[in-house]
Parts: structure tokens; C-alpha cells; sequence
């Protein structure tokens, strides 16, 4: 090729202009591995960065998100210590920081159950490059999400008797299982549950090989004990493969219940804007739009810091593009569709709330969320912008932030002016809740740096079983 | 990959696979074998049928123009006629380069020159007939490979068609017997070309021989190379052509390249002091060990396996293996999970300590729903997990042959603890798998 390669040709080694069948480009997708690697290539790449001293990059990133977390520690024990109130939650608006970023952690981790449950059986290849980073940020998600329902209960050492059903000294008076709290604590719990057994299951032949390459004796017996005596033969894999498959079939369904159950906590009240049957497939779309966001902002840092550009492709990124666009669109259509169900309604309560949600004292973020998740998507219809590395990256954040003011919006307005003009109020954020939702991302990026250096941050053996070293072989050729 | 293989009915894919296969063996079974040819009996041989043949160089060339007219006419549905012309061809070109180099020796007794030039010839000859030798073990090679590839059933499409071709049979076998046509075609090519190859040198040489003793060396060694070139496009023709009959090929190849190569450059370390715990064949490719699979599975074996880094599709098949008995633990425990949940909420709700919500029946089932599902999902994901890695040999000490079977080593493994278990049966029987190492594993053996 003379001339000098554009941005659209990138991962495209073969493009022809105007070869296409409607008279645009005719292209064909590189390898799901580029650079000609082989088999044995995948384990130093990835194995490597576990086996030597973290970079300053790491260090600094580390630092950063520690001193973060450092926050969330303290806000958690301002609220221990000293008592809820010291986050800005009171009457009307009881629910604030902490349901906010308890329903955004956890959409978050869905787009982990996504892709390694989801897309395994659709089949789709790709995955295996970004599975492990997104099953990580699933299980460090959902930790992160469910400190929150705890401390929200005020007095969390007692939270055990009042979300499970324990035998107690009180009758014993049970839970309530007609209440969407607790059928939340069962999903949440299970959810978290099964994503840590998904991927730990996954992690175990590549834990087999980190105990395989270990020279330290050390480090060989904790990778020992940790691949729990995996040795990779055939009588093995064929009970592996069907368990994979058989928790993927149960994940699927329960990565669609989680947040599901989560939007009952909202829609079976009588609130307005909250009380909608639009609410369960709402909040699954915008979990994964929010969780692919958050993918895409992870695996842009992951794959430049640890050098797997070769591995997670532009091509990966892309297609993760294509997840976030289209399910911008579907909670976009969920948006709109919620001002229409308002205004056709009649109902006064409901036309009032989605007008203070736009005219209203929190208009501003209306205006972040749907701003963020309605408008700025939009610009990955383009494929150069979706292939561009460095805008895809800004408009992921502009995601991330927009899906949390998402459940701000959703949270904070519909309580401070429901049916009684009576019992308005104002719900400001104080010191504890900046340093609670800001701190917990702290916490969940030292969680995910730490597994950057002690686990393989791509699921080697898979990759292995997709990529095809004799193909690339002969492109090299 | 190896789905793709399994599913590929196409012959001339197929062949081109097993070229690919061949293609990337090669260098290595270069390395492994080294220079185990038989340089000497080629050399030999050139030189006898020389001697036979000087008088008959335009007969003979006539005689091969009307075989390969023969072959021509012939090349859609017969690829043994071919193969046997082109060893003609062959046969017939190394008889040619014995005679003109026997004339340049006759021409010239005194030139020590030419001599050493016959000699040299002789010896590219040989190499080159070296070559034509790791051609048609490559050949073999990539047979083996293909048919390690899941590929039975394209085989068998493939050895029906090319018997069918005569009759025009269309169906399922219509692209594999295109693909044996062409290699037919190709085999004829090849004969005609090696043909024409024999003519021009042996006309040079002729020429030469009239002209001068001086030409007629420089006009041996041409005639040498050529017949040389020809010979080996024969045998690379033929060697190419055999990937199409793998079916036919299967069992005689493995025998063969123990003929050719010799099987002493494999390791097998015989000096420990344990008892043998088992024998492992080391493979670079999970295509060769799935066809290692289905021979340890053919022979009869019962205690052995496959080890490779990642799963292998179509390997459970090959090794004779049903399918997995997890999904009924997933659906027991889930049933578990199910009666757990369900007697939870009904026996709190509805009987411990019955209470009003909202007015409300006590057992409001639609309520239960949520919790049934989690309880089901969370039993049957977190049993099968377990009961598969009990399953799959975890939780005990491990026993590893080798630290690179989690990284690129393919690794057929036959037990001690087999029935039919001996040492020397094993080994031989390895040998035949064309692995790149066998080793014996010993008892207390890192």
C-alpha cells in the first residue's frame, strides 16, 4: 500500500476502496491476535507482567487509587462511628449516595457476565481477549456495590439478621420475602456469588500456567494451591468446557435478573418516576451500556500500559463500541419513552416529576445524564471515531459519568418532590458522600491494579484455542 | 481450527491444508532427522542403471513421451497411473544422467576435471533425490497430519470420489474429486515436464559429446541437474498427489516413515532408577495429537490421555469419550436449590410465622418467584463448579510431565496402569505417531 494507511484501515489488512458490494470499502478483519503469535508467545506476554517488579506507571497509578480509597475508608468510618446523617441523606430524600452508587457499581459488573456469559454463547470469539479483565472488574464491582446496601442499613454488624433469614431470639421473626429489598440481597449475594465462581473457574488453567512458569518455590506453591492441581489433560477439559458452558447458561439469565430485581427496588413503589413496568429492561440496558463503558475505559489503559496492544485489538475495541452504541440507544429509547408514558398517562404526579426532572433545581443533571448517554454515543456511528483510540476513550468517560447522574436523576428527584408539595426538600452532597462515591472508585481501581499484577489480565488458554498461528503464518507469508 | 477441518469437505482445501501442514513440519522434521536419507544406494543405483541404459537414450525418451501421452489420456481417473509414471519418469531420468555421465567419462578418460564434476553431480543428484525423499515423507507427514485433523469423513470422500471419478459421480464427492482430478493433472504435468526435462538433456548431453570432451562434462553436468530437477518435481509431484489419498495412505505411512527416517533420533532416555509410570509423546500440533488420540484409542488403550494447553473440539471423539455427565449435576443441584428456596418462603410465609402485607394472602407466591430463581442458579453454578474440578482430578496433588503442556506442548500420555501396558510395545507404537519426543516418566522424575 503507497499511500499512508487511514484510521478506518487500521486492523483491516486487506481494504479495497470501493470494493464493496454497495460501493463503499471492501474490508476484512485482521486476526483476533495480530503480530504472528504463537502459542507459547501468549504465556510470556501475559504471564510477564505478573513475574517482575510493577513499572512506575504501575506505582503511580497504585498510589493514586489508594490514596483515593483512602476516602472511602474514611467516609465509611465517619458513617460507623459518627452515624448516617453525616452524608447529606434526611427527609424526603433517604435513599441518596448510597443506592446511587450501589445501582451504579453494580451495573457496572454486568458488562463483566456480559461478555463471558452472553457472548460465550453467541459465539462470539472476541471475547476471550477482554473476558478475564471484565469478569475482574465484575467481581471488584459488585464488592464495591454491596458495601454500600450495608452501610446504608446504619448499623451493618446487625445487617446479617435483618437481610438473611437467620433463626433469631425475636419469635423467631423472619425477612419479608415480599419485599424487593430482600429478593435484592439474594440476587446481589448470588450475583456476586456466581461471577467470583465464573471466574475463578476460568482463571484456573492460567493459574496452572503461572504455577508452571514460577521459579521461586514460593511463588510456585501459591500458584500451586491456587490452580488447585489442574493439569490440563482431555479427561479434564471435557468436564471443564461442559461446566463453562453450563455457567453461562445459568449467568445469562441472572446477569438479566440482577439489575432487573435492582429496578424493582424503584418500581415496586407508588413514586412517581419510579413506578414503571419500563423500569426492569431500562435498568439491564443501561447496566451493560454503563459496564461496556467502563470495559472500554479499563482495557484502553490495560492494553497500553501492559503491552498487549497484539491481543485486545482495535478491532476488540471496536465491536465493544458497537455494544456501547447500541445500548445507548435503547436507554435512550427508554428516556423518551418515559416522557411520553408521562404526558399519555395523565397523571398528574408523573407529568410533574419528569417536568422538575428537566425544569427542575437538579436540571443541570438531567442535562449531564442525558447529555451523556442520549447524545455523545451518538458520535460512534462514525467508524473512524469508533476506531479512534483516543476519542473512544473520552466519550467512555462521558459514559461512565453520565450513567451515574443516571441514577443520581433517577434517585434524588423522584424523592425530593413526590405527591406531597408538603414534605419537599433539597438532598445536598456533603463531605462524606463526595468521599464515599469518590473513594469507592479508588477502591475499585486498587482492586483492579492488584489483580493486574497477580493474575493474567487475558485468559491465555482461551485465546489460545482461538487464535490461529497457522493463519497468521502464512499472512506473515 | 481443527472444527473447520472436521467440517471441510472441499478436497482441494483439503490439499491445500495438508500442503500447509507439510509446509510448517517440514523445517522441523529437517531438524529432528537430519541426514538420515540414502544418498549412497541413489548413487548407487544412478550409476547401475547407467550402464543399462547407454544405448537407449532416444528410445527411452520416446518411450516416456508415449507414457505421458498415456498419462494424459488416463489423468482423470487414474492417479496410481500416474504416480507409477512419474517414478518412471524418474527412474527413467536417473538412468539418462548415469549414461551421459558415463559418455562425458568415456569421452574424456584423462580429464581428472571431469571426474570430480561427475562426482559433484552425483552428489547434487543425490541430495536433491534427498530432498524428493523428505518431499514424499512431508507428504506423508501432512497425511498423517490431515487425517489427525478430524478429517475421516472427507477422507473416505475423498478416496470414494477418486475411484468414482471415472464414473462421474457428482454429489458430495463432486469437489473432492475435482481436487484428486487436479492432482492427477498436476502428477501429469510434473511426468511431462520431468519428460521434457530428460529430452533437452539428454539432447544437450548428445550435442555436447559430438562437440568436444570439454562440453561434453559441461553438457553431463546440465544434463545431471536437469534430470536431477525433473526427478525431484516427479517425486514433489507425487508427494503432493498423495495428500489427496490419505485414506489410502493412513496405514501404510506410518511404517514408511519409520523406513525412510529411521527412528533412532528420537529421545528416549532409558538410564533412572524408578519404576515407569507412564510414556508421554510430545506433539506440536493439537491436530496431530487428536490423530495420536484416535490411534491410543484404536489400540485399544485405556488408561490413557491427551494434554494439551487449551481444550481441543472434536478431541472427547477422537479419544472415544460420551458426553460429559455435569449437566445432570447442574440439574439436580438446581432442582435442590429450587426445593430449598421454595421451602423457605413457603414454610416461613405460610406457616412459622404467617403475617398480613398489605392485605395480602399469606402465601403471595408471585413474591417467591425472584428468590426461587437466585437460590437455583446459585446452587447449580456453585455445585457444578465444584463437582467439575472434582471431576477433572483437582484438589490433590498434582502429577505434571511436562511444564510446557500449559503452554505449547500436545502430550499423549499411555499409563503404567494400562492392561496391555509394556514398555517396548508402547514406544514402538509411539514411534509410529511421528511425535517430535517420547520420554518415559519415572517414578520420583522431575
Amino acid at each position: 500500500m503507497s499511500t499512508a494507511i487511514r484510521p478506518e484501515q487500521i486492523g483491516h489488512p486487506e481494504y479495497l476502496e470501493h470494493g464493496g458490494p454497495l460501493g463503499g470499502p471492501d474490508m476484512h478483519r485482521e486476526t483476533l491476535v495480530t503480530g504472528g503469535k504463537k502459542w507459547a508467545d501468549v504465556n510470556q506476554d501475559v504471564s510477564c507482567h505478573t513475574e517482575r517488579k510493577p513499572t512506575k506507571l504501575w506505582w503511580g497509578a497504585f498510589l493514586v487509587a489508594f490514596a483515593t480509597a483512602q476516602l472511602f475508608f474514611f467516609g465509611l468510618a465517619a458513617e460507623v462511628f459518627v452515624g448516617v446523617g453525616v452524608t447529606g441523606i434526611n427527609h424526603p430524600v433517604g435513599w441518596g449516595v448510597f443506592i446511587i452508587n450501589f445501582v451504579f457499581w453494580i451495573g457496572i459488573g454486568h458488562a463483566g457476565t456480559l461478555i463471558s456469559a452472553i457472548l460465550f454463547l453467541f459465539k462470539q470469539n472476541w471475547r476471550t481477549a477482554i473476558n478475564r479483565s471484565a469478569e475482574a472488574m465484575t467481581v471488584f464491582a459488585v464488592m464495591t456495590a454491596l458495601v454500600f446496601p450495608l452501610m446504608h442499613t446504619g448499623r451493618p454488624w446487625y445487617a446479617a439478621y435483618w437481610l438473611l433469614p437467620l433463626p433469631n431470639g425475636r419469635g423467631p421473626l423472619w425477612v419479608n420475602f415480599n419485599s424487593p429489598l430482600l429478593w435484592d440481597v439474594f440476587a446481589v449475594s448470588t450475583y456476586g456469588t456466581i461471577s467470583i465462581v465464573f471466574w475463578y473457574v476460568g482463571l484456573v488453567p492460567d493459574l496452572a500456567t503461572l504455577r508452571d512458569r514460577a521459579i521461586h518455590p514460593i511463588r510456585k506453591k501459591i500458584y500451586g494451591l491456587l490452580s488447585l492441581g489442574w493439569v490440563g489433560k482431555n479427561r479434564g477439559w471435557r468436564h471443564y468446557e461442559t461446566a463453562y458452558l453450563m455457567l453461562a447458561g445459568l449467568a445469562t439469565p441472572l446477569v438479566l435478573s440482577v439489575h432487573t430485581i435492582v429496578s424493582f427496588d424503584f418500581a415496586v413503589s407508588v413514586i412517581p418516576g419510579w413506578h414503571t413496568t419500563i423500569f426492569p429492561p431500562y435498568f439491564v440496558a443501561g447496566a451493560i451500556f454503563s459496564g461496556f463503558g467502563m470495559v472500554l475505559t479499563l482495557t484502553i489503559i490495560m492494553r497500553k500500559v501492559f503491552e498487549l496492544e497484539d491481543y485486545i485489538t482495535v478491532n476488540h475495541l471496536e465491536s465493544m463500541a458497537k455494544v456501547v452504541l447500541l445500548t445507548s440507544f435503547v436507554v435512550g429509547t427508554a428516556y423518551i419513552t418515559e416522557f411520553v408514558i408521562a404526558y399519555y398517562s395523565g397523571v398528574e404526579g408523573e407529568r410533574f416529576h419528569f417536568a422538575n426532572r428537566l425544569f427542575g433545581p437538579y436540571w443541570w443533571a438531567s442535562l449531564i445524564m442525558y447529555g451523556c448517554n442520549m447524545v455523545v454515543p451518538q458520535l460512534l456511528w462514525f467508524k473512524s471515531i469508533r476506531r479512534s483510540i483516543p476519542i473512544l476513550f473520552i466519550i467512555t468517560i462521558f459514559v461512565n459519568l453520565g450513567m451515574w447522574f443516571e441514577r443520581y436523576v433517577i434517585v434524588v428527584t423522584s424523592l425530593q418532590r413526590d405527591f406531597l408539595p408538603s414534605s419537599w426538600g433539597m438532598y445536598n452532597f456533603q463531605f462524606a458522600d463526595w468521599a464515599l462515591t469518590i473513594g469507592s472508585a479508588g477502591f475499585f481501581m486498587c482492586l483492579f491494579l492488584i489483580f493486574c499484577r497477580v493474575l493474567p489480565t487475558i485468559c491465555m488458554f482461551e485465546v489460545k484455542a482461538f487464535m490461529d498461528p497457522d493463519k497468521s503464518a502464512r499472512e506473515a507469508e | 481450527m481443527s472444527d473447520d477441518k472436521s467440517k471441510n469437505k472441499n478436497g482441494q482445501s483439503e490439499a491445500s491444508d495438508a500442503e500447509e501442514v507439510a509446509t510448517a513440519e517440514r523445517s522441523r522434521i529437517a531438524d529432528v532427522f537430519g541426514d538420515k536419507s540414502t544418498d549412497s544406494k541413489v548413487v548407487d543405483s544412478a550409476k547401475e542403471t547407467a550402464k543399462d541404459a547407454a544405448d537407449s537414450v532416444v528410445e527411452t525418451t520416446k518411450d516416456i513421451a508415449s507414457g505421458a501421452a498415456g498419462v494424459a489420456g488416463a489423468a482423470l481417473g487414474v492417479f496410481g497411473k500416474a504416480k507409477d509414471l512419474a517414478v518412471d519418469a524418474k527412474d527413467s531420468a536417473v538412468d539418462l544422467a548415469g549414461d551421459v555421465k558415463d559418455s562425458a567419462v568415456d569421452a574424456k578418460d584423462s580429464a581428472v576435471e571431469l571426474a570430480a564434476d561427475a562426482k559433484d553431480t552425483a552428489v547434487d543428484m543425490a541430495d536433491d533425490a534427498k530432498d524428493a525423499a523428505v518431499h514424499v515423507k512431508d507428504g506423508a507427514v501432512a497425511a498423517v497430519a490431515s487425517v489427525a485433523g478430524g478429517t475421516k469423513n472427507a477422507v473416505a470422500n475423498v478416496a470414494d470420489g477418486a475411484k468414482d471419478v471415472a464414473d462421474g459421480a457428482k454429489e458430495a464427492v463432486a469437489d473432492v474429486a475435482s481436487g484428486a482430478k487436479d492432482a492427477v493433472a498436476n502428477a501429469a504435468d510434473g511426468a511431462k515436464e520431468a519428460v521434457a526435462n530428460v529430452a533437452d538433456g539428454a539432447k544437450d548431453a548428445v550435442a555436447n559429446v559430438a562437440g568436444g570432451a570439454k562440453d561434453v562434462a559441461d553438457g553431463a553436468i546440465d544434463a545431471v541437474g536437469n534430470v536431477a530437477d525433473g526427478a525431484k518435481d516427479a517425486v514433489a509431484n507425487v508427494a503432493g498427489g498423495a495428500t489427496d489419498f490419505v485414506g489410502r495412505i493412513k496405514e501404510g505411512i506410518p511404517a514408511a516413515i519409520g523406513a525412510i527416517l529411521g527412528v533412532s533420533s528420537q529421545q528416549i532416555p532409558t538410564d533412572a532408577d524408578g519404576e515407569v509410570k507412564g510414556i508421554a509423546a510430545f506433539f506440536n500440533h493439537p491436530d496431530h495429537l487428536m490423530y495420536a488420540a484416535e490411534q491410543a484409542n484404536a489400540a485399544n488403550f485405556e488408561i490413557y490421555d491427551a494434554y494439551s494447553p487449551f481444550p481441543i473440539h472434536g478431541m472427547d471423539d477422537a479419544m472415544g469419550l460420551e458426553r460429559s455427565w455435569l449437566p445432570w449435576v447442574t440439574f439436580g443441584a438446581g432442582a435442590t436449590g429450587f426445593c430449598t428456596a421454595f421451602g423457605l418462603q413457603f414454610g416461613i410465609m405460610g406457616f412459622d410465622w404467617p403475617m398480613v402485607f398489605g392485605g395480602r394472602p399469606f402465601i403471595a407466591w408471585p413474591s417467591f418467584v425472584p428468590i426461587l430463581f437466585e437460590l437455583t442458579v446459585l446452587f447449580a453454578g456453585v455445585t457444578t463448579a465444584i463437582v467439575m474440578l472434582i471431576a477433572a482430578g483437582c484438589f490433590r496433588k498434582p502429577f505434571i510431565i511436562d511444564k510446557d503442556i500449559t503452554n505449547d506442548q500436545f502430550v499423549l500420555w499411555i499409563s503404567a496402569e494400562d492392561k496391555s501396558f509394556e514398555v517396548d510395545d508402547v514406544i514402538a507404537f509411539m514411534k509410529k505417531l511421528n511425535p517430535h519426543t517420547i520420554r518415559a516418566i519415572r517414578e520420583g522424575q522431575k
